[in-house]
């Protein structure tokens, strides 16, 4: 098993139960796919439906980032995680 | 004659002489740079010799909005405003929304063009075809709010939209805005510039409306871009909503958020005490910009004792500013330090940032007591920075006037090793994102035309995570020459050229944004553009601005970062470990002139400025000498 730390901000920061920074166990080689199904097991369809549409993809505006790194640039929710990755997932977000 | 989208005509007065005239705007000029930033710096380049004085006679303000301001297109109410900017030295450019902008289409003109130095105050007044220059004398010492209050009384019309400088304008602070309603075209100092003509106000009220060329086809175009602003995922309710305060949570999580004038960046989290969730209990109601159905100004009321009744609207960058960046926790200070820049006309970023280095030579013992006229300058002190706002307003002896031309010059009267800690490229301040973890967004404030300036080729792909055109790892080097050159190119194409709002095209177009310029511009003037004429306008405009540039006396050695950010790793956050060597930075520039196709001291190239159809900038060139392939 490994621990990868999760933080989100936001209108998801709310659907995860207000927690910003959490630790998530996960086994050996899950992906950013299996880190975001379990998240969606602990807090519920609520938060499913707004992270994944119908094809189990991400929906439009939702960023995740592994160790900086957006997950679009490398296998996206086929990127596999490791022991110990901070996993950073946005909720749609624009301006500045 | 144009059909539609333009009005076809160029205001100049001329405060010298106190002339006014009225000029045939050139078709060729419109389809060549479309409008706003275009024009701007078009008839900069035309008009204004690169070694000219920021502050003397020959400097000129050119106001332009574009074709769409003024039509049913939505956001399309932004004005650029372009001179030799006195704080970089480089071309200034800056645009500003909210109702003026139209109203210069409205009252019939496509660029107001300011030139000569009154000896004594004035203010334009323009009312269609009729257009006074009056005497000033009597608002001259007031500020924004009363200036543009008691002109609205003078010319007995409410509705006349106007912009003016406060008192930082006329002591011609290098960081002094312009201020519209309570929008502001707010960096480079234009302001100061404004001041040395001795131009209090510009006061307008037009009665025309814009003609279309093509109503049917402009009005398909509209709805289509209406149709992706509802189907955006983030304006609405979000960014309606809140407004762009919530970058701040964003750039936090992503340890790009500076703080205490970089010094420790990533270590402390900013977002718990002026986050999104601090200010928004401030809001009371939004604002929006003519046209626009999205209002993502947000008004607040500060609480508190000391900063009770301050109202305004912050927006991201001035959480950073006069928040994180000078260590301040106060989402009251912020607000109320917000308004009083306003007031005074002053650009929030560039104070915040100078205010930020005196506060760190202050508790490194470089500035002491007696150079602060007693203040405690340590970080976090929020009633510090109210205080020294006023101080640079007014150019206060002291350390007023050691601030109040930003921190380039500043560093330089203090001497000593203070210039690497001044967070400046080209003399202008940098915006609230760490380049060290954003490096395509680093890479643009470097080469950007008006210095370090996050506007100008906005990195929606590593802040946001956008993957339009690609993906990018926010880290990497390799890949960013290329992706700056297209994030430059393509926000001037489609928003400062046409003027539309910046926001929009980044979370309802990003991929199709130059189509939905071309087939809004084209519908609305009748000059037919592709998307492809579209992009070669935001190429030739970065290409021309880097030429004037030259001409001013800019070179290679220029487009750098603040030496901290390269000798500094940022120690803790979502960008632990980030810094930009000399080879980061070597490479990425390397890539970025070849993608541009300028020589390796970043010239363009004779081949670059003939596709572009620059003459005039190869001539200038090669009459320097400089031109890279002679
Ligand atoms: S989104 Fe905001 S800045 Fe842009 S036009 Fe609308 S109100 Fe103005």
């Amino acid at each position: 098993m490994m621990t990868v730390e999760i933080t989100t901000i936001m209108g998801l920061k709310a659907l995860m139960g207000g927690n910003k920074d959490q630790s998530l166990t996960l086994p050996d080689g899950a992906t950013v796919a299996a880190a975001l199904d379990q998240l969606g097991k602990i807090y519920g369809p609520a938060l499913q439906q707004r992270i994944f549409n119908d094809t189990h993809q991400l929906n439009p505006g939702i960023a995740v980032f592994v160790n900086g790194c957006v997950i679009f640039a490398r296998l996206g929710l086929e990127t596999p995680l490791q022991d110990g990755d901070a996993v950073l997932i946005f909720p749609p977000v624009g301006g500045g | 004659m144009f059909q539609g989208g333009y009005m076809g005509k160029v205001l100049r007065v001329n405060l010298t002489t106190k002339t006014v005239t009225v000029e045939d705007l050139p078709e060729k000029i419109a389809r060549d740079y479309i409008g706003g930033a275009g024009f701007g710096v078009k008839y900069l380049f035309d008009e204004v010799p690169g070694d000219v004085d920021p502050l003397g006679p020959d400097n000129k303000l050119i106001f332009a909005p574009g074709p769409l301001s003024g039509t049913p297109a939505p956001c399309a109410s932004r004005m650029a405003v372009t001179t030799k900017s006195p704080l970089t030295g480089a071309v200034g450019m800056s645009l500003s929304g909210g109702y003026f902008p139209v109203e210069l289409k409205f009252a019939g003109y496509d660029v107001l063009i300011i030139e000569g130095q009154s000896k004594t105050p004035v203010y334009l007044h323009i009312k269609d075809d009729k257009v006074t220059i009056k005497n000033a004398a009597k608002l001259w010492g007031m500020d924004t709010q009363i200036t543009q209050t008691i002109i609205k009384q003078d010319v007995n019309d409410q509705n006349t939209r106007i912009a003016c400088i406060g008192q930082a304008g006329e002591n011609q602070s290098k960081m002094a805005a312009i201020i519209n309603e309570r929008r502001a075209f707010g960096r480079k100092g234009v302001g100061a510039v404004m001041g040395s003509k001795n131009l209090k106000a510009i006061a307008i009220r037009g009665s025309q409306q814009v003609p279309l060329a093509n109503p049917e086809a402009f009005e398909t175009a509209r709805k289509f871009m209406l149709g992706a602003m509802k189907q955006s995922p983030v304006l609405y309710p979000e960014f309606s909503k809140l407004g762009t305060p919530m970058v701040v949570d964003a750039t936090s999580a992503m340890g790009i958020f500076p703080s205490e004038n970089y010094r420790n960046t990533g270590e402390k989290d900013y977002s718990a005490s002026i986050g999104v969730e601090a200010s928004i209990s401030r809001n009371k109601g939004n604002e929006h910009c003519y046209g626009c159905p999205v209002g993502c100004t947000q008004l607040k009321l500060a609480q508190g004792q000391s900063y009770e009744g301050g109202m305004s609207d912050p927006e991201y960058e001035t959480y950073y500013s006069l928040g994180s960046v000078v260590g301040v926790e106060s989402v009251d200070s912020i607000i109320y330090n917000d308004m009083l820049c306003d007031k005074y006309g002053l650009d929030t970023m560039s104070v915040g940032v100078t205010i930020a280095l005196a506060m760190e030579l202050f508790e490194r013992g470089m500035l002491t007591a007696a150079d602060t006229n007693g203040l405690d300058l340590r970080f976090g002190n929020h009633q510090a920075v109210t205080q020294l706002i006023a101080e640079i307003a007014f150019r206060r002896e002291g350390i007023g006037a050691l601030l109040c031309d930003g921190s380039r010059i500043m560093a330089a009267k203090v001497g000593g090793d203070a210039e690497y800690f001044a967070m400046h490229i080209k003399g202008l301040e940098l915006p609230a994102y760490d380049p060290r973890g954003a490096k395509a967004h680093g890479l643009n404030f470097a080469t950007s035309y008006t210095g370090a300036d996050h506007n100008r080729g906005y990195a929606f792909q590593e802040v946001f995570g956008i993957p339009v055109p690609n993906a990018y790892d926010r880290f990497a080097v390799a890949g960013k020459g290329w992706l700056t050159k297209w994030n430059q190119d393509i926000r001037c194409a489609t928003t400062d050229c046409p003027t539309m709002c910046g926001f929009l095209m980044d979370m309802a177009l990003p991929a199709v944004a130059e189509q939905n310029t071309a087939d809004l511009v084209s519908s609305a003037s009748g000059i037919a553009l592709t998307k492809e004429d579209v992009g070669r306008v935001g190429e030739r405009v970065n290409n021309l601005a880097r030429v004037f540039n030259i001409s001013a006396g800019f070179t290679r050695a220029d487009d750098t970062f603040p030496k901290r950010l390269m000798e500094e790793t940022i120690k803790a956050g979502g960008s632990s470990g980030q810094r930009i060597s000399e080879a980061d930075l070597e490479q990425m520039l390397n890539e970025y002139y070849e993608a541009r196709n300028w020589s390796p001291d970043g010239v363009p190239s004779r081949e670059k400025l003939a596709e572009l159809d620059l003459p005039e900038a190869a001539v200038l060139l090669a009459a320097r000498g400089l031109l890279a392939d002679d």
